[in-house]
């Protein structure tokens, strides 16, 4: 297993470094010129634009630029062009209230995914059954930007019961939950719509192949309680693959954090990413897609190494 | 033992009806709602900035609505008989730091100010004398400022300088602490510590910055313009405008901005107070004047008589708005308000149109010599610009030019409109002005003067227009620049180096606890907030 | 040689393609659900079709007037803040959404048949490598790059195409890929192997046809997921740009509005809801009719 691990771990380093260059390249492709974004109109004429210039490094020939990003993103030391702070600090404050909304929008998912999932496997084709697909097929068609602005303009502008900005209120020192609780509510209500239909479907489908099986016939016949049954039996044995895709959602929230950090003004990763990239900030705009990369490498080594540890069945490579 | 037992019943009931300071600090506080936040506080040249150094700093001096010089750091001056020499006595003011400010203090910002390596070059610094050598790097120091002794400072202009208050003395030169800057590479400014906790002169601290959430100022106790009444002001960032409507409306924000057609709703509000003033944003849009067809001055006055500027403020504003026929904030005292605009006159348009030899061709389009009047409209793609956009095609259309709108995104567009080398693409291109965050001279040389940065990038000259904004630095008394400032607007309503089309109100809804006082412009607002008081 | 072999091959396949085809369409037809999502689709897709015809004004049809006027006569949808009809935005919106949603599937869809189709027959090495390339970019997040690289090199209808379909491939390949394997170890294709048929004509005549069905319900699929992409960029301004109409920036435009004019954010996004809902209705329905024990 560790040595498995760690062949993983490895390919990565080639897959990173593709990543940076196709990123580079990207900025340089792309039309506008950083400098120009950060000089307001106003200013024109003010600024000294060639001060900035080199102030930030973008007089050098490119190659010189590339071997500079790639020893500063090394070592952790890459400014950001408008900020000009190291950009790790910025990611590390930006992930706070993202990771906040995700773990919360999983946890709510997961706990949310299964009784529905177990209710619908029990009973298949029954209203239940058709009422939880209809919702499953629902919750995969609604726009989250849509539902986001429905969920404002029915519990903010109409209602006034929920706030529609920020993760926390004003002047709230960390993120204690008891006061930024309210907070958290409409924007992992849009998480949770995104991913509940996937996971319901999931569990679903693997609860009843579980069901079918042979053990579970045998522990019936034992005269074992129907909860026990399905607590010790159904549950654990159908989790696992419920518990493999959960690592996979972990980038797709990642997505789905752009939209709803947008429209809910969350100060996160991906608002972050997004006002970088509008903003021609390489240093941040490099900096998420290694991290989004990293993320994913380590999200399928884990997803593949739970998989293998929880089904002994099942041997890797 | 009875006595002390009354004296600590009598205390703790006190205690109770006083509240404990912690939680009379947290409601003796403000929240603003802002649409952006700034990325950097020293070197800025954003606008958002501008309303946040308010806060923080302070400078020596500035002018008022009259343009009547106003004494700030600076408490008295004297000024020698040729013009050109100003000695000036500091008032006792501190820094939030505890230290006095010095004559060593002014002379190290400025110095900052003018460094070959800061990033914002000011042209009116260098009236100073030296100041020219000293950015080139060829002098150690600026000669033209000196310290006499610790409360007072000697400037030496290289001539008679009629805007020595507002653009030498006034904003944005504030004083900056020395022992805090001194010997940082001003190349590497923003890495210092001071750069995101600034120090400085003004009524409130910076006392928490969250990156892209919010900015809290804390009142400081010795502003040498008294305490501030409201203890923490805090600026929130919500970018999108319906949110900071509910958010006001919740009572979880003090003072924000309301959208135009929600406005009367607010007004209604009996929990709220509303306040309109002429916006500090205006509208315009300009000509590439080298292209054939817009050079002839008819075609550009037949743009203004085809537009119903009036219909555009009721559409897009609701009606909260002006039409603007000068580029000044009306609150200024070199605004001319004597200025008669054109009216929407779609037949006079056509008419001008046919003088300067366009006749009518295929599909409606007029056309001269075989070429149909089509131009291409280039603008910042968002909904405001496009809004107004889809408005003035369709007015231009209806006399026969055909406008193509190229909505372009924020790099595109300033690369585009920014370098001289692709200024011949911009056939109409139209943007918005930020007014009062800079001096009234400057906006004018920078805009209609022909060696100004917009006019490089529109590529428009007049000779008469150069002329007048020469002679403002010299002139007499502010009663002869005034002439010059009015007679300089009514040529830019004549000639048309662009056309202006109007001026949005800001307009601004707050929490009935919360006493502003009464503003002008929207720059007045945040310069006033060390006055408000929260009930 | 050829003739002797597919006449061999002819009588080993399970179920002849035609009547395969046959049953799986009566079963689609008895499945309500299926039938419903059919039948709006069909309406959207003549809606979009006919823009001009069933429009009654035209989308940049602007009225300063008659502003923000509440559904009702005239305006079945209400107007938005310039008085252009929200309805006839909305119907020629469905063209730029529609089609935007089938190109971007049909790159993706067409890079997915290959990729697919390589790993699938050639098996071994080729199979592992693509394979980790495409886990690799299952699990990445799609949106992000979408978004990153639209913030980048500026919005715009071609580069959102170019985006979706570049980045949507992989669920496509993943399962053109699982048919081919399947389908590989059928006798009929050892045989045809045995008998001497070259693996193109293999390919075309024997595994593709067996695979369309396959691709068709991932087609439907993932049509609907393009849909969502495209409004999604469009509402952050990143897609299609004002003043063309997509579901998507329709809604950004009502915003602001929200409160005062409900109407122009919320029928965009229930148009997007009601076609997506549509294709997964029949996509749903098509794999319960083939197959339903297939795992899509």
């Amino acid at each position: 297993m560790g040595r498995y691990l760690a062949r993983r771990l490895l390919q990565a380093v080639p897959v990173l470094l593709g990543v940076t260059i196709i990123t580079f390249g990207m900025m340089v492709a792309a039309p506008g010129d950083p400098i120009r974004l950060l000089v307001s109109p106003e200013q024109l004429g003010y600024a000294d634009v060639n001060v900035l210039r080199a102030e930030l490094g973008l007089d050098r020939p490119l190659p010189l630029q590339f071997i500079a990003i790639i020893r500063d993103l090394a070592a952790g030391k890459l400014r950001s062009f408008r900020e000009r702070r190291p950009v790790t600090e910025m990611v590390g404050e930006a992930l706070v209230p993202t990771v906040i909304l995700a773990a919360l929008a999983i946890a709510l998912a997961v706990g949310l995914s299964l009784p529905i999932a177990l209710a619908s496997a029990l009973r298949p084709y029954s209203l239940i059954d058709h009422g939880v697909t209809v919702f499953s097929l629902l919750g995969i068609s609604v726009p989250g930007f849509w539902f986001a602005l429905v969920l404002i303009f029915s519990l903010t502008d109409r209602l006034g019961w929920l706030p529609a900005s920020g993760i926390r209120p004003v002047g709230t020192p960390g993120y204690p939950f008891g006061e930024i609780w309210p907070h958290l509510i409409m924007p992992t209500a849009v998480l949770c719509l995104s991913i509940v239909p996937f996971l319901v479907r999931y569990a679903r489908s693997s609860m009843l192949e579980t069901l079918t099986q042979e053990f579970v016939l045998v522990a019936r016949s034992k005269g074992l309680r129907e909860s026990r049954v399905m607590l010790r039996h159904v549950l654990r044995n159908s989790l696992i693959p419920v518990v493999t895709i959960i690592g996979l959602l972990i980038p797709f929230l990642l997505s789905g954090s752009v939209i709803v950090e947008t429209i809910f003004a969350i100060p996160g990763v991906g608002r972050l990413a997004v006002q970088g990239a509008l903003s021609r900030d390489y240093p941040v705009v490099m900096t998420m897609t290694v991290l989004a990369a990293a993320l994913v490498i380590v999200s399928n080594v884990l997803t593949d190494a739970s998989y293998a540890m929880l089904d002994p069945r099942i041997r890797y490579d | 033992m009875k006595k002390s037992l009354v004296i600590g019943l009598v205390l703790i009931i006190a205690l109770a009806l006083a509240g404990t300071p912690g939680q009379a600090q947290r409601r003796n506080q403000a929240v603003i709602a802002i649409w952006g936040l700034p990325t950097r506080l020293v070197g800025s040249s954003e606008a958002v900035a501008a309303y946040v150094l308010l806060q923080v700093h302070e400078v020596l001096a500035g002018t008022d609505d009259a343009g009547r010089p106003v004494a700030r750091l600076a408490e008295k001056w004297d000024r020698s008989p040729d013009g050109r020499v100003y000695t000036i006595t500091l008032r006792q003011a501190k820094f939030h730091d505890g230290t006095p400010v010095t004559a060593d203090d002014v002379k190290f910002s400025y110095e900052f100010y003018l460094h070959p390596r800061y990033p914002i070059a000011s042209p009116s610094l260098l009236e100073i004398e030296g100041a020219q050598e000293y950015r080139q790097g060829r002098a150690p120091q600026v000669t033209g400022i000196s310290v006499v002794d610790p409360r007072t400072v000697r400037f030496t202009l290289k001539g008679r300088y009629a805007f020595f208050f507002d653009q030498i003395l006034g904003r944005p030169n504030y004083i900056m602490p020395r022992h805090a800057w001194e010997g940082v590479d001003v190349a590497r400014m923003l890495e210092h510590p001071y750069a995101r906790k600034p120090i400085g002169a003004g009524p409130f601290r910076l006392t928490e910055w969250r990156e892209r959430e919010s900015m809290t100022f804390q009142a400081f106790p010795d502003y040498w313009g008294g305490r501030p009444k409201v203890e923490r002001v805090i600026l929130r960032l919500i970018p999108e405008p319906a949110t900071v409507m509910a958010e006001v409306r919740a009572g979880n924000i003090d003072a924000g901005q309301v959208l135009p057609d929600e406005f009367e709703g607010f007004q209604r509000n009996p929990q709220l107070q509303t306040f309109k003033v002429p916006g500090d944003v205006s509208f315009w849009f300009s000509f590439n004047h080298q292209h054939p067809f817009f050079s002839d001055v008819r075609v550009r006055r037949a743009f203004y008589y085809a537009l119903d500027r009036e219909l555009m403020v009721k559409t897009l504003q609701k009606g909260f708005g002006q039409v603007v026929n000068s580029p000044t904030h009306p609150s200024l005292w070199q605004y001319n308000a004597g200025l008669k605009g054109y009216a929407y006159d779609p037949a006079r348009a056509r008419q001008l149109l046919s003088e300067a030899g366009f006749t009518p061709g295929a599909g409606g389009i007029l056309q001269r010599d075989g070429r149909p009047f089509r131009a291409r409209y280039t603008f910042l793609s968002e909904k405001r610009y496009l809004d107004q956009g889809l408005m003035i095609q369709q007015f231009m259309r209806q006399v026969g030019v055909e406008l193509t709108l190229e909505p372009l995104e924020r790099g595109d567009f300033f690369g585009r409109f920014f370098s001289p080398a692709n200024s011949s693409n911009i056939e109409v291109a139209g943007i918005a002005w930020f007014n009062l965050l800079l001096p009234v001279q400057f906006e004018f040389e920078s805009n209609f003067k022909s060696t100004g940065a917009f006019s490089g990038i529109f590529q428009y000259g007049n000779p008469e227009i150069d002329g007048l904004l020469n002679q403002t630095s010299t002139a007499v008394d502010r009663g002869a620049m005034r002439t010059l400032y009015y007679r300089v607007q009514e040529l830019i309503l004549q000639d048309v180096p662009r056309v202006m089309t109007f001026r949005p109100d800001e307009l601004w809804a707050v929490q009935k606890r919360v006493k502003t006082p009464p503003v002008k412009s929207l720059a007045e607002f945040f310069r006033t907030v060390n006055l408000w008081e929260v009930r | 040689m050829s003739v002797r072999a597919d006449a061999a091959v002819a009588g080993t396949v399970r179920l002849a393609p035609p009547a395969r085809r046959q049953r799986a369409f009566q079963r689609f037809l008895r499945n309500r659900r299926a039938a419903a999502g059919a039948v709006i689709l069909c309406a959207f897709g003549l809606m979009a079709l006919l823009a001009p015809n069933v429009a009654p004004h035209l989308p940049d049809a602007a009225n300063f007037e008659r502003r923000l006027l509440s559904p009702g006569a005239g305006h079945v949808l209400g107007t938005d803040h310039l008085g252009r009809d929200v309805f006839s935005r909305v119907v020629w919106a469905s063209r730029t959404s529609l089609s935007i949603g089938l190109l971007s599937t049909l790159i993706a869809v067409v890079l997915g048949i290959v990729v697919g189709a390589l790993a699938g027959f050639f098996g071994r090495f080729v199979d592992v490598a693509l394979m980790r390339f495409t886990d690799m970019m299952l699990a990445f997040p799609l949106f992000f790059i979408a978004v990153m690289f639209l913030a980048v090199f500026g919005p715009g209808v071609p580069g959102l195409i170019f985006i979706v379909g570049v980045t949507s491939w992989p669920p496509t390949a993943r399962l053109v890929r699982a048919e081919f394997l399947r389908i590989k170890q059928l006798e009929f294709i050892t045989a045809a192997r045995a008998l001497g048929g070259s693996s193109a004509r293999i390919i075309v005549r024997h595994v593709l046809p067996n695979v369309v069905a396959v691709i068709v319900i991932s087609v439907t699929l993932r049509v609907g997921l393009s849909i969502l992409a495209e409004a999604s960029l469009s509402y952050l301004g990143l897609g299609v740009q004002p003043p063309t109409p997509s579901w998507g920036n329709i809604v950004a435009d009502g915003r602001e509005y929200l409160r005062a004019a409900w109407w122009v954010s919320l029928f965009p996004g229930a148009f997007v809801f009601l076609s997506v809902m549509a294709l997964n209705l029949v996509g749903d329905g098509l794999r319960d009719a083939f197959d339903p024990r297939m795992k899509i």
